[in-house]
């Protein structure tokens, strides 16, 4: 107990009587740690939400069905849909046929997965219908009407991903030509465009399942797909099991088995993201360390003296230790005050775009206590080395400064 | 992995986030720590080997008894060896000798005749090289660190030519540093710093800092300090050596005065004659040894 009284005193002194200038510098240096330890996760985290909610929201819902593996499509859709939608946890179902993969402008043309859609209930499973950049979304019972994805028509966007891919200059109620799986090929007006700033759903074009049965009349209550939205806080896994004994020779999976893709992004942000954090935290030892350093070797004397008056090693090792924390507090707080109520909200105000759209900071509790217990363990063992040797020099030796 | 580095190397086969940067981060530390460590080991083998370090201590000599109740210190055979490059220095060459209690004791001897080096070996704060120290009727070569610690903080005051104060405490806080690391009471403490500071004629200026006191006010505040305590002996190194002589003649006259009212032993060292007269006994000191009977 009177070490750790001692030590706190000498602490505190220390610290309100010492050098004003080191000690906000360190605090400073401390802080600009602690900010740059969240934010550039922060960041990262909300590019990896940005794509995580864009790829459930337009392209594998929550939950994808399709037919086992013999089968090329599921039959008797209008029943099972019904049966989908009365289950447990979901919040609506849409089918969709692939009945087509190629498309041609003029004299220019390319290969793109054309879908059969029911747009009303599409648009209750996925976002796309709402992000129109030209035009309008279907409508049932359109006729020779397609809805294209931006990275298909090209709309004169030079900027847009894949624009050196597409048809380049197709416009709304432009007149464009699909080639269907039978073979048959027929005129479509361009009804809309849509950009949902996502190259995995941009490019894809949609016709209404109305107008495929007529085209195709065997695809009649048939899907190649089925896309279920569960409801908000249902686990998935739980609907999935629930969904299960509906019907047989299909198969299911989750948003998180179909995130392959993303799921590479998300691991070379996380690696990028952890070798940051660890050369931010090497920054940190490294700038407490020398501060300490250079602050025990200014006081070596004054070390020497206590030590000849029999004041012991721990409570000045400790005094050390608990600076450290002093300056890792302060500057941790004030780090955190105002990366919560000034960088995230200016941030959510003017967001960074990305590529694939605006990008906010995205912070979870458990990120912003691991940062700080990281610090504080980096701050005590960047103190500890230091303020340990200064101890085990000869008496004699620290005060004569040798 | 495409990073040879070895922090995270090693904490690839770590699946948590946090562990596996917290895992990292120890290791950089650790190596930094590591690599620290041995450079400054080098250097101060470097300098050891180059520099004034002696040898370490010694053991007690086989013939040595306990004083007399009546003797603060005894010392016998007592050697103190510098090595300077190549060259040894005997600073101290079988010096054997005893102080009573409650003697004002000066040792006298000009530059380099060992007199500092005699009180830093008696005050604990520096080994011998050999030879045998009893203080207060303790065997103290032998002793650990922590336990000289704890025999400085309880049985000894020291007292440095520099004065020696810590500059981030006021006077009253630099008295009281030492009780407060006894495990005395705050109250307690605190009251017996103030009394110390009214005794060495400080008591107005209890809470002024070191830098603003003159030479002769921050010694009286480091013999506050080394009395507060209650010492059985009080080493003072030249505590006079940086004054003028109305503040020396001050700081004299305290030490004499708390020798008488306190009983405490004082032993300092000194090359003014005029020190001397305050002195019961006189250690005079030569090339290290001692020249003639104590007086």
């Amino acid at each position: 107990m009177k070490t750790v009284r001692v030590a706190v005193f000498l602490a505190i002194r220390s610290v309100l009587r010492g050098n004003y200038g080191i000690a906000s510098l360190t605090t400073l240096m401390m802080l600009v740690i602690y900010v740059s330890l969240l934010f550039l996760p922060s960041l990262i985290q909300g590019a990896v939400d940005r794509v995580n909610g864009l790829l459930i929201s337009t392209v594998t819902s929550d939950i994808v069905i399709t037919p086992a593996s013999k089968s090329t499509s599921i039959g008797d859709v209008s029943r099972y849909l019904g049966k989908i939608r009365e289950t447990a946890g979901v919040a609506d179902a849409t089918a969709v046929f692939h009945i087509g993969n190629q498309i041609s402008y003029g004299s220019n043309s390319g290969t793109w997965s054309i879908d059969a859609i029911d747009p009303s209930s599409y648009r209750a499973v996925f976002a796309t219908p709402s992000n129109i950049f030209e035009g309008h979304y279907l409508s049932a019972n359109d006729t020779s009407q397609v809805f294209l994805g931006i990275a298909i028509a090209g709309a004169g966007q030079i900027r847009v991903r894949g624009y050196r891919a597409s048809l380049k200059a197709v416009y709304a109620n432009r007149q464009v030509e699909l080639t269907f799986n039978n073979g048959q090929t027929s005129q479509f007006n361009v009804k809309g465009i849509f950009n949902n700033q996502f190259p995995l759903s941009d490019n894809n074009a949609f016709i209404t399942m109305h107008e495929a049965e007529a085209l195709v009349p065997a695809i009649t209550d048939h899907a190649t797909t089925i896309f279920v939205r569960t409801k908000p806080g249902a686990r998935v896994g739980q609907v999935v099991d629930n969904l299960k004994p509906l019907q047989d020779g299909v198969q299911f999976q989750t948003s998180a088995d179909l995130g392959s893709v993303v799921a590479d992004q998300v691991a070379t942000f996380t690696l990028i993201s952890d070798i940051l954090k660890v050369v931010s935290l090497m920054t940190a030892a490294i700038t407490i360390f020398i501060i300490t350093y250079v602050d025990l070797v200014n006081k070596r004397r004054q070390i020497g003296i206590q030590r000849a008056i029999g004041i012991k090693s721990a409570p000045i090792v400790m005094s050390y230790v608990l600076k450290a924390w002093g300056f890792a507090a302060v500057g941790i707080g004030t780090g955190f005050l105002l990366f919560r109520y000034v960088a995230t909200p200016f941030v959510r105000g003017h967001p960074f775009h990305f590529p694939n759209g605006p990008v906010t900071l995205v912070t979870t509790g458990q990120e912003v206590i691991q940062d700080v217990v990281i610090l504080v363990v980096v701050a005590s063992i960047a103190a500890l080395i230091p303020a340990l040797r200064s101890v085990h020099l000869r008496i004699l030796d620290a005060i004569w400064g040798n | 992995m495409p990073l040879a580095w070895p922090g995270l190397v090693l904490a690839a086969g770590v699946h948590h986030r946090f562990v596996r940067v917290l895992v990292a981060a120890l290791i950089v530390i650790v190596v930094i720590g590591a690599a620290a460590l041995i450079t400054m080991h080098v250097v101060r083998r470097y300098r050891k080997h180059g520099g004034d370090s002696g040898p370490g201590p010694s053991s007690a000599s086989p013939e040595s008894e306990p004083p007399l109740a009546s003797v603060a210190i005894a010392i016998t055979h007592l050697n103190k060896t510098y090595r300077m490059g190549k060259v040894e220095v005997n600073a101290l060459d079988d010096v054997s000798l005893e102080i009573p209690n409650g003697g004002l004791v000066c040792i006298m001897g000009k530059s380099g005749s060992g007199k500092s080096t005699l009180l830093r070996q008696l005050g604990l704060i520096d080994r011998p090289s050999s030879g045998t120290i009893w203080v207060c009727g303790r065997q103290v070569t032998q002793l650990s660190e922590p336990e000289r610690a704890e025999m400085r903080l309880s049985s000894l005051g020291y007292v440095f030519q520099e004065y020696a104060l810590l500059p981030e405490l006021s006077a009253h806080e630099n008295v009281y540093l030492p009780a407060m690391m006894l495990g005395q009471r705050p109250q307690q403490y605190k009251r017996r710093a103030s009394d110390l500071l009214d005794r060495v004629g400080l008591g107005p200026r209890v809470h002024h800092r070191p830098r603003e006191l003159s030479g002769g006010e921050q010694q009286r505040v480091a013999i506050a300090r080394a009395l507060v305590n209650r010492p059985k002996v009080i080493f003072a190194d030249e505590p006079t050596a940086n004054l003028d002589s109305l503040a020396a003649r001050t700081v004299m006259e305290t030490l004499q005065e708390l020798n008488r009212t306190l009983q405490v032993t004082v032993l300092f060292v000194s090359h003014d004659p005029d020190d001397a007269r305050y002195a019961t006994q006189l250690i005079q000191l030569q090339d290290g040894k001692l020249t003639g009977a104590p007086r």
